[in-house]
């Protein structure tokens, strides 16, 4: 051990030492309760202010009695000190009291260690732009406090900035090559610990008429889509989300559960999709919804690895999807399914007995009609009994919901006209069920932004001949809905800023922003084993193990770091001589193996190298004069003199 | 541990030949180069790679992306920090002066020179000699240099080679060690060491004290001679000088008798090493008592004289005696 590692670290660099602890807990801080954020800062606060003198007046075991309350205080907030968030935030708590027993360089040299760490777990946080800048400003900050430390604060702070500053640029070379190449692993090592974000978007537990209602207001994006060649029709955007089966007089329930331990179930006697029609490719970056199920134009013909189609023809991915995430889909518009589950079939039939009398009687009515004529008969009602699309339909209170509806307020949002025709449908003898998801999308340059408030929710029937077909009741109500967006079917003052028809070059420009944002989530945030294997492949790379993965990753090392230390190398030359000294030097070499000492003067050497090679004499004593007159005379025309003079004189031994 | 200790001492003579056939003696400046520079992680940087693969394993686990560009820019840092390491000792010049004697015993100080011809300055250079407790430490400004003593135990009188240095620095992070080992031609004059407890000198004049004491005095005054290194300031002729633009010393005739000679074999039946220790001790007390003194050494002799050269002179021929380190 050197001793200098336990030197005493003085209380201004301590201070820096806190500054930049500060900066990497920054993050961590904001997701913290409040009440805990404040508790930590405040702790933070004080030990940094910390005198020198004060210090050693603190107890010994302090930092330990320290240490148990912050691990108290983070218990209390998470039920755990382990997993995602409980250990990211006793990891920063135990950082902000180690500062407390930081008194030598190894000690800083830790905690260094420590907030370096800190830096990069605020991506965990998110991985916006500017939270990518933040961690790369918050890195700075360590890296500089380190060097200024370590140096003994010898270093003026702004020389200091700059090399730290520099130290970071020249990482970036080989982060992004390492980034690129480095294999990315299909799924996680372990089970991620579930984390208890706020779930946003539609939910799959459940449909009740009136929640797709509140999501209007959200114009957060739900996902982003880019079609490889082109777009289908607005109108036809429907993108799948969570299907319900079971309707008791109030919600909508999936049939065995959309999450949890059914996975079995949801994966048994999955019907078949036979697509018509062309093909439309394209890729979804989904924003964290923390769900598994994702979401798909109707109807997915291709299902990504990593995926599964379950037997309500919805794509569950294999993992909950807690980082933006993109997927590789093709769809196609018209279908039919074959192989249809029969129980599946029949549960699709089944109502709560004694409920929305009025609605059973009326859709009776059509039950001697063909399927399809049922369906029409149906969507012709609604359209002749003066029924509105509205965003602030009246509240149903009453046992029999859908007749109350139906019968007696006839305003009525997308989820009330999908429910009730579905409940219709069935009650005519037609399998039906409520699909929800999203519909439409807003184009933004070469792509597409879905946001919440595009939630929709539609029908799906039953034929014999064709399987599951989309039957969309509030097509037949508002229109415009479906094809031109929420925007221009809605009383825009009820809509969020984005979705409205006004105020168009404000919309333009966070459109703008938004090309940056997706092209971000693209190509930095969603770059995962899919996007690479694509990247790759333009490179000519088939695999990890092929001989060109290797070429490029050696070769691109070898190119960043040789041009360092080629830079390196420069740069540590020795000043080149003036252009009379090399002319000499090769005058020098010329007269081999004789060679001129160091400490010898011109002068000295010619009459050294006359007396060794007398036939040379002439040309020694012109060159050497010729040289005195170019280094050390006024002589301009001395330089050109002496290179004719050198080039002209023969070796003194012929090789 | 006792294997590897026993290990390691039985490669340490093979390990040495290596270095220094790998790093022969210089003379003169010489200037670090790369083929001759190591580098290697320090504990510190090796935990500053757990951070890495721990980034990694999160990115992984979390399939965080950013997770990954991070880790890999914590590495791209790492190799920025690496070449800092290395270019803070890369291209330093050293060379050393020729040191001071002292007696064996004491510490030799070796004079260095850091020469820093790039433009940054270069952080925390540390010195050591091999087989020295102590090292020297310092940073050296861009464009400028550096002098350092270092100092080298001295164990036996002779001459003393500046043992083969170990140049190393890990500046600027304390993730990495760089370090060079460099020979350089410095020798140091290492007097015999004076016997503690010496007897007498040797008087064969019998001359009496009060006879001693006028020989120190400057009545025997017996002209001017010019200035030498090495006179004392004191037998400057400050007047006579101020005339003539010359320096001029007072020569003084001593008294007869008065005049010292310390021989060698005189001393016979006591061991080499002890006679050139006693006669060091009595050279010194000579000097001290400003008493001229000569030395007779079976090769050589020192006619009597007084002052600085004469004192090196002996000493010298005392520390070059045969038998000692050379």
């Amino acid at each position: 051990m050197t001793p200098s590692r336990l030197r005493l670290v003085s209380a201004s660099d301590l201070q820096w030492l806190g500054g930049a602890l500060a900066l990497s807990c920054f993050p961590h801080l904001l997701e913290q309760p409040l009440w805990l954020a404040l508790s930590l800062a405040a702790i933070l606060l004080v030990l940094t202010r910390l005198s020198a003198d004060q210090r050693a007046r603190l107890p010994r075991y302090s930092h330990l009695i320290l240490g148990a309350v912050v691990a108290v205080l983070v218990f209390q907030a998470y039920q755990t000190l382990v997993g995602r968030e409980g250990g990211v935030a006793i990891l920063m708590a135990l950082s902000i009291v180690k500062l407390l027993e930081t008194r030598t360089l190894r000690d800083v040299r830790g905690l260094l260690l420590l907030m370096f760490l800190l830096s990069g777990l605020a991506l965990l946080h998110g991985q916006a732009p500017w939270q990518a800048a933040y961690a790369l400003i918050s890195t700075l900050a360590v890296l500089y406090a380190a060097q200024r430390i370590e140096l003994g604060n010898t270093l003026p702070m702004g020389i200091n900035l700059k090399s730290s500053s520099r130290m970071i640029l020249e990482g970036i070379p080989i982060a992004i090559l390492l980034f690129v190449l480095f294999p990315r692993l299909p799924a996680p090592l372990w089970a991620i610990p579930d984390h208890s974000s706020a779930k946003t978007g539609l939910s799959g537990d459940q449909m009740t008429p009136g929640s797709i209602g509140n999501m209007i207001q959200d114009e957060s994006v739900a996902f982003r889509v880019s079609f490889k060649d082109k777009a289908p029709p607005q109108a036809n955007m429907y993108w799948r989300g969570p299907v319900f089966e079971d309707f008791d007089g109030i919600s909508w329930q999936p049939a065995y559960g959309q999450n949890r331990d059914q996975n079995a179930l949801r994966f048994q006697a999955v019907p078949k999709i036979i697509g018509e029609g062309e093909v439309y490719s394209y890729s979804i970056t989904l924003e964290p919804h923390q769900q598994s199920w994702l979401l798909a134009l109707d109807m997915p013909t291709h299902i990504p690895a990593n995926a599964n189609l379950s037997n309500r023809l919805q794509i569950v991915s294999n993992q909950v999807v807690s980082e933006k995430k993109r997927i590789e889909l093709s769809a196609q518009l018209s279908w039919r399914t074959v192989n249809d589950s029969p129980r599946q079939i029949e549960r699709s039939l089944i109502l709560p007995a004694d409920l929305n009398p009025k609605s059973r009687a009326l859709a009776l009515s059509w039950a001697h009609l063909p399927p399809r004529d049922r369906v029409a008969a149906g969507l012709n009602w609604l359209r002749n009994n003066d029924f509105s699309y509205t965003l602030s339909p009246p509240v149903l209170t009453s046992r029999h919901r859908i007749d109350e509806f139906l019968f007696t307020h006839r305003q009525g949002f997308c989820e009330h006209y999908a429910s009730a025709f579905a409940f219709m449908m069935r009650a005519a003898g037609l399998p039906a069920r409520v699909v929800t998801g999203y519909q439409g999308a807003q184009q933004n340059a070469d792509y597409w932004i879905v946001r919440q408030a595009d939630a929709h929710a539609w029908t799906e029937v039953w034929y014999a001949d064709q399987g599951w077909q989309r039957v969309d009741p509030t097509f037949v109500i508002s229109p415009s809905r479906i094809t031109a967006g929420i925007g221009l079917s809605i009383d825009s003052t009820e809509l969020p800023f984005m979705m409205r028809q006004d105020n168009a070059w404000l919309r333009n420009l966070r459109l703008k922003a938004d090309i940056l944002v997706h092209g971000w989530n693209q190509w930095v945030v969603g770059y995962d084993q899919k996007r690479q294997n694509e990247l790759l492949k333009k490179l000519g790379i088939d695999d990890f193990l092929s001989s060109a993965f290797l070429l490029w990753l050696i070769g691109g090392l070898l190119a960043i770091l040789g041009s360092f230390a080629a830079w390196l190398l420069y740069k540590s030359q020795p000043p080149r001589p003036d252009a009379a000294s090399r002319i000499f030097r090769r005058f020098i070499r010329k007269l081999a193996p004789m060679d001129k000492a160091a400490s010898e003067t011109a002068q000295a050497f010619a009459a050294r190298a006359q007396a060794q090679y007398p036939h040379l004499a002439k040309h020694i004593e012109a060159i050497t004069h010729l040289y005195l007159n170019a280094r050390y005379g006024n002589d301009p025309a001395a330089l050109p003199a002496l290179e004719q003079a050198v080039r002209q004189m023969p070796r003194a031994r012929q090789p | 541990m006792p294997m590897t200790a026993a290990l390691l001492s039985f490669w340490r003579p093979y390990w040495q030949r290596f270095l220094a056939r790998r790093h022969p003696v210089e003379s003169g400046k010489v200037r670090i180069r790369h083929q001759r520079l190591y580098i290697l992680p320090t504990l510190y940087g090796l935990g500053f790679g757990m951070i890495f693969i721990t980034m990694l394993v999160g990115a992984l686990n979390y399939q965080l992306s950013l997770g990954f560009f991070f880790a890999f820019l914590l590495l791209g840092v790492a190799h920025a920090i690496l070449l800092r390491t290395y270019a803070n000792l890369l291209g330093l010049q050293l060379s050393c002066g020729t040191p001071i004697p002292v007696f064996a015993g004491e510490n030799v100080y070796f004079p260095l020179t850091l020469l820093n011809e790039k433009r940054q300055p270069r952080f925390g250079v540390n010195i050591q000699a091999r087989q020295q407790a102590e090292s020297a430490s310092t940073h050296i400004p861009g464009q400028d240099h550096q002098l350092l003593a270092l100092p080298v135990k001295s164990r036996q009188r002779g001459l003393l080679a500046l043992p083969r240095l170990t140049i190393s620095s890990t500046m600027p992070l304390g993730f990495f060690r760089c370090w060079t080992y460099l020979a350089l031609d410095g020798v140091a004059l290492v007097y015999p060491q004076p016997e503690p407890d010496p007897p007498p000198l040797p008087d064969h004049g019998a001359l009496s004290d009060g006879k001693k004491m006028q020989a120190s005095g400057n009545e025997d005054f017996a002209g001017l001679r010019e200035f030498q290194r090495g006179d004392a300031l004191h037998d400057i002729a400050w007047k006579q000088s101020a005339r003539t633009e010359q320096i001029l010393i007072r020569q003084h005739q001593s008294p007869i008798g008065a005049t010292l000679w310390l021989n060698f074999d005189e001393l016979a039946g006591l061991p080499v090493e002890v006679r050139l220790s006693r006669l060091t001790a009595w050279i010194l007390q000579a000097e001290s008592t400003q008493r001229p003194y000569g030395l007779a050494l079976p090769a050589q002799q020192f006619p009597p004289a007084l002052g600085h050269d004469h004192l090196h002179r002996c000493l010298s021929a005392l520390a070059q005696y045969p038998g000692g380190a050379t």
